[in-house]
């Protein structure tokens, strides 16, 4: 029972066709996150539940596939909101990378907790975004002003995100998706 | 089989949601978080409002004199106009298409801060510094 989900991805074709579906699944929730109010206005500021899914991948298939998952998820979310290559691009794409780099360092090399793990993604994902910000944009260290805003609601989101995996997943093998 | 309990598997591999080698972990989230709030924060009278244009301090306003105050950068492009009222100030105007800094809205509180990405604008509460040469107040109405 338990290695029920292994054994269904197992294929190389069904890999690759739910890994794309889970490109497509989390670009979607990230643009439709572009369009929902965020209590920070803040460029380029989401809550990041496209995360919950970049979570999935990482518990079920693996830490290439994740980063994978992470990449095509940005630029195909910035593509389809119309914001490729654009400054709010770069900072959460930059930020993005670090998030899912962290998450794959604390949850396969440190095994750390699952929650620990988002909540540390996000975090992350927070202070690379707000230093990219810093470096390139804004120039002034007082964008760090809004760390303490964005790690309160990261932490929340990240939170929701590990029980929205878990129950994508528990949904995935309840569905019998191969 | 994944339950709700503190342990789970997916596939062959075991994971929990909590680990007790994970407190010191949450301990450096929550220690940052508070040493950033000191650091921005902790002797902050918010007696003036700063602004800083691609991270040079430009214009300065004492947080009693009220009016509308357009913001230019160096080229002298229009960006936005500030409004300082007695309790509290706003961005209205804003030449930015995106008009991030007008969904801040109404800020009074000291730690308060508009940030604009797309035009390099912070405007902060500050405390009482000493005030800049290069000022360029273009007040609109008083």
């Amino acid at each position: 029972m338990q290695n029920r989900l292994n054994s269904r991805t197992k294929s190389h074709g069904s890999r690759i066709v739910l890994l794309a579906m889970f490109v497509v699944m989390s670009s979607i929730i990230y643009v439709i996150e572009v369009y929902v109010p965020v209590p920070i206005p803040l460029p380029g500021f989401k809550w990041g539940f496209s995360n919950s899914i970049v979570l999935i991948v990482l518990l079920v298939f693996g830490s290439k596939e994740a980063f994978s998952v992470a990449v095509l998820k940005s630029f195909l979310g910035s593509l389809l909101a119309g914001r490729l290559f654009s400054p709010v691009f770069f900072i959460g794409f930059t930020g993005g990378i670090a998030g899912i780099i962290t998450m794959i360092v604390f949850l396969k090399k440190f095994r750390n907790g699952v929650i620990l793990t988002s909540i540390y993604g996000s975090f992350i994902n927070n202070i690379f975004q707000l230093t990219v910000s810093y470096l390139f944009f804004i120039k002034s260290e007082f964008v760090f002003v809004y760390l303490p805003y964005v790690s309160v609601i990261g932490f929340a989101a990240a939170i929701l995100n590990v029980y929205i995996a878990i129950g994508g997943i528990k949904w995935m093998e309840n569905l019998n998706i191969r | 089989m994944i339950s709700m309990r503190n342990d789970f598997r997916i596939g062959d591999q075991e994971y929990r949601f909590f680990k007790k080698r994970d407190i010191l972990a949450y301990l450096i989230f929550f220690a940052v978080i508070i040493f950033v709030i000191f650091s921005f924060f902790g002797n902050n009278t918010g007696d003036k409002i700063t602004v800083l244009i691609g991270g040079k301090k430009t214009y300065e306003f004492d947080k009693n004199t009220k009016g509308v105050y357009a913001l230019k950068n160096d080229a002298n492009d229009f960006l936005m106009n500030l409004v300082i009222e007695e309790n509290g100030i706003y961005i209205r105007d804003s030449a930015c298409p995106l008009k991030i800094c007008e969904k801040h809205g109404y800020l009074s509180r000291n730690f308060d801060a508009i940030v604009c990405v797309p035009q390099k604008v912070i405007i902060r509460f500050s405390e009482n510094e000493k005030i800049v040469e290069d000022l360029k107040y273009d007040i609109i109405t008083k």
